[in-house]
């Protein structure tokens, strides 16, 4: 096995010229070992979502740990592009990072969307245990084989509830309300077994929308729904928790293997402890959204969530996902 | 990025065509960063066509175009001619208060510019108008046009800076008519100077001017059905075009009977082509405007900004300057696309409403369509009136101080922007 | 040969004008569907990458019909000569560009097959592919053109 060098190559900022020790590393890396790697964080979350907040420590974590030999630079509101522009900028080999969610990977390993199924994990705990499944570490390589290196898998976003101007108990009460969905099939296919008509369109027209009556509601994670102000528009927030939204940060293969072992290492671990250490911030978040938002005039609604659980297995049969997810559920004991 | 702007402008001076000399320069950047793949001009040429927002240009360029088959233009001059046959330099008035009127459904600068010149310059060169005048005439009350919702410029405005495109629609409306009222001011000073005679010694009748309306009606809401289109959530801003369309269809079709199948299938090849035009400027400067994130400009300049000052005034009168000149030199919706995204968060931080500055942006960008060296519509209007550019900028100094005094009015008293979307679609 | 090529001109514009109205048509209806409630998800993937199509093969339309928006202040004041030999120039510097986009175009569609319009379920690539397709069209366009220059006198 490779002797991993010691962070940053220890103390040693001088000559550490020993590139006998590259022979072990499993990546083809004819830099010297004090090269130093720019990194370009991309994502489509606006400069004040508290999850960029975690971006910016880890950039400055990464930066510390690997004595300046990462460097990340934090580019928000899809700047670079698309979320699916910058997976194939990673994909030709440009030196960017990902925010990105399960579906827009299912793309390229067709399992791994299931991460998007409502009601798959209770909560961020569940999600823990899924990405540590075996299951999911041969979707990684699997993923690593199309060209795309999941640096982690766990930034959460929180849970997503339905937002409407009409209390929502029951997924009867969803009947002919038109719901706004990101368009994946995982997400629409959802929503629509849950009672609701799903509407593609981008987050950033919902407020205009719903204001204007073009769509009924929407559903939303809490920080999102408060950073957008859709309390000014939206009397309920109806609780049913359908989706824990969870994202994962990826980089290009093609990028990732020219870099040292330490590095590929230290990549991984750290984006993964910050992620952690973010989600507890964004939990704690969202509790707060959540009173602000009730303070400005929105109720809260506490559904039948047991009703929307088995309202939403229509999705799964219709996604054909039940199979896995048994697989998934036998692993981590659920 | 510094190098790509002056292999950029250097292209640009010596006559290759805007399109590649904005796309060359921006294959330069990828050139010379080693990081990037060539293959991401491609994605980065593609992406501007992929935008749901960017989508309603190519639908208004169309639906300007089967206005002027539908007869709604000529019902539109003949209610202009009504208006101001006696004032001074009524073709030039006519000018004025057809864009006005066009505004309404027409949404690109230029393209109306060149229309009126091909309609109105004839008949002006007949009563002896100055070549020059004419075509500056024609060329600047292009402006109105792209102020008076909808807007080809508002569109890409709100669409890069996430500014909602319905408040920036009703936001235009004042500013469209005051700039209506500078231009008729600035005429008038002009055509008495030069006697410039009226057509006729009397006002009109007012059965002269209701006839006159009734006929043009249906152009003139068109501007109403489409913002409450929006406020009443019909459709979205984005989708508007695809109503203006069929709208446009529907008057010439139905109402006017005057647009026949060939007639239509002859503006859908222009607007084909009007399409590809454009729309090749706007995806070259994706291949250009990915260099300038890559390099992180828009947060460096921003911070150069705001380092600068923060006083709204002052911060205004920066920006408006560096529009005027970015507009002299680039194409106007390559100034909207890659300058909105470093101005809005400056503004915003300023504590400046983003509806507000987007008008005032705008129209200081726009007006580049007019300014040498390089302004789309200043060439055209002036090989249509058959003049040089430079007679045309001569005659253009009255229209450009009229601008000016439009936008110190929006700069000063931003409620004549804000009041409309305010009271539409709420505070 | 001549012949040919004014066929395929006809079917290019043909195709690029029954793109243009096919977005009209196609936006206008799912704004008319989403008021009456049944909504249609995949009209927006569906004209955009209409628009792609006619974008490209437009924009080779507009170059062959049209003069680009340039800027002729200075090339004016050149001699003749000089004037179209700048051109050629040009003319050669825009052709290379195209070809490397048709070049590149072709890996990237391929490249990322994977990569869907989600709603409609087929590959991004279709969009992609109309790049290089309406480029390697310009590259045609362009070619025939500076001939053109090249003979003229
Ligand atoms: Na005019
Ligand atoms: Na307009």
């Amino acid at each position: 096995g490779g002797k991993s060098q010691s962070q940053g190559g220890g103390s040693g900022t001088s000559g550490t010229s020993g590139t006998s020790d590259s022979s072990s590393s499993s990546s083809p890396s004819s830099s010297a070992p004090g090269e130093v790697y720019h990194l370009k964080m991309s994502t489509q979350l606006a400069d004040t979502h508290p999850m960029v907040e975690g971006f910016r420590e880890l950039a400055k974590n990464l930066e510390e740990k690997s004595n300046g030999r990462i460097k990340m630079e934090i580019f928000t509101s899809a700047m670079l592009g698309s979320d699916e522009d910058v997976i194939e900028q990673a994909l030709q080999g440009v030196n960017v990072a990902v925010l990105t969610d399960g579906g827009r990977m299912g793309n390229y390993v067709k399992d791994i969307g299931i991460l998007g199924a409502p009601y798959l994990a209770d909560d961020y705990q569940d999600i823990l245990k899924i990405i540590d499944t075996e299951i999911f570490k041969s979707w990684e390589e699997e993923l690593a084989q199309n060209g795309i290196r999941i640096l982690s898998f766990n930034w959460y976003d929180g849970a997503r509830h339905f937002l409407t101007n009409k209390p929502v108990y029951k997924p009867e009460d969803l009947n002919g309300v038109r719901i706004r969905t990101p368009g994946a099939p995982v997400w629409s296919e959802s929503v629509k077994a849950m009672g609701a008509i799903p509407v593609a369109m981008p987050w950033t027209e919902v407020y205009t929308a719903v204001q204007q009556g073009a769509i009924d509601g929407a559903e939303g994670q809490h920080t999102a729904t408060y950073s957008s102000r859709l309390y000014e528009v939206i009397k309920y927030v109806d609780k049913t928790g359908h989706f824990q939204l969870i994202n994962g940060i990826i980089v290009g293969e093609k990028w990732f293997s020219k870099l040292p072992e330490d590095l590929q290492k230290l990549l991984k671990e750290e984006t993964r402890a910050v992620a952690e250490k973010n989600a507890q911030y964004i939990a704690s978040l969202s509790d707060e959204y959540e009173k602000k938002m009730v303070e400005a005039g929105m109720e809260v609604v506490e559904p039948d969530v047991e009703a929307f659980k088995a309202a939403a297995e229509k999705a799964y049969e219709v996604l054909g996902l039940k199979e896995l997810r048994e697989k998934i559920y036998a692993e981590i004991g659920k | 990025m510094l190098l790509s702007l002056v292999i950029f402008l250097a292209l640009l001076f010596l006559g290759m065509p805007v399109a590649f000399a904005i796309a060359l320069a921006g294959v330069a950047y990828f050139l010379n960063t080693p990081d990037l793949p060539m293959s991401i001009t491609v994605q980065r040429f593609l992406v501007p066509s992929q935008s749901f927002t960017l989508l309603a240009i190519p639908l208004f360029i169309f639906a300007g175009n089967l206005m002027n088959e539908t007869g709604i233009t000529k019902r539109l001059i003949r209610l202009s001619d009504t208006l101001t046959g006696h004032m001074y330099g009524n073709l030039a008035q006519v000018s004025v208060v057809l864009s006005t009127m066009m505004g309404g459904v027409s949404g690109s600068a230029v393209a109306d510019a060149a229309m009126q010149a091909r309609i109105l310059g004839p008949e002006m060169m007949k009563k002896g108008y100055a070549r020059g005048f004419g075509a500056a005439v024609n060329g600047w009350t292009g402006l109105v046009v792209a102020t008076i919702p909808p807007s080809m410029g508002l569109i890409i405005y709100g669409s890069v800076g996430e500014v909602s495109i319905g408040r920036l629609f009703a936001g235009g409306i004042v500013p469209g008519v005051l700039m209506m009222v500078a231009f008729m001011i600035a005429v008038s000073y002009v055509s008495r100077k030069r006697q410039y005679m009226p057509v006729r010694d009397r006002y009109p009748t007012f059965r002269e001017v209701l006839v006159a309306f009734r006929d043009g009606i249906w152009a003139l809401i068109f501007p109403v059905i489409l913002i409450v289109g929006i406020r009443y959530g019909l459709f979205t801003p984005s989708e508007s075009g695809a109503f203006a369309v069929v709208y446009a269809i529907f008057v010439g079709a139905v109402i006017y009977r005057e647009l026949t199948w060939k007639k239509f299938m002859e503006t859908v090849h222009k607007s084909a082509m009007d399409i590809g035009a454009i729309m090749l400027i706007i995806s070259a400067s994706g291949i250009f405007g990915y260099g300038i994130v890559y390099d992180r400009v828009p947060q460096n300049l921003s911070a150069f900004i705001t380092e600068l000052t923060m006083h709204p005034y002052f911060l205004l009168l920066i920006i408006i300057i560096s529009l005027i000149i970015a507009g002299m030199f680039v194409e106007t919706t390559v100034v909207a696309l890659l300058l909105t995204p470093i101005f809005v968060p400056v503004i915003t931080n300023a504590g400046i409403d983003p509806v507000h500055f987007g008008l005032i942006m705008m129209t200081v960008t726009t007006m580049g369509v007019m300014t040498p060296p390089l302004g789309v519509s200043l060439y055209t209007v002036s090989s249509i009136m058959g003049c040089s550019p430079q007679e045309t900028v001569k005659e253009s100094l009255p229209f450009f101080i009229a601008v000016l005094a439009v936008v110190a009015v929006m700069v000063f008293f931003p409620d004549v922007v804000l009041f409309l979307p305010n009271k539409i679609f709420g505070a | 040969m001549k012949k040919m090529y004014a066929i395929f001109c006809k079917l290019e514009e043909t195709l690029v004008k029954a793109c243009v109205c096919a977005v009209a048509l196609l936006v206008f209806l799912s704004a008319v569907f989403r008021t009456f409630k049944h909504p249609i998800n995949w009209a927006v993937d569906l004209s955009l990458l209409l628009f792609a199509w006619a974008v490209f093969l437009g924009a080779d339309m507009a170059l062959r019909n049209t003069d680009l928006v340039k800027v002729d202040m200075i090339v004016n004041w050149m001699p003749a000569k000089a004037r179209k030999i700048l051109q050629l120039v040009w003319n050669l510097l825009i052709m290379a560009f195209l070809a490397m986009v048709v070049w590149y175009g072709v890996h990237l569609a391929l490249d990322n097959t994977k990569r869907l319009f989600q709603t409609l379920g087929i590959s991004y690539s279709w969009a992609t592919f109309s790049v290089p397709i309406g480029s390697a069209f310009m590259l045609v366009t362009m070619i025939l053109k500076t001939v053109a220059l090249w003979k003229r006198e």
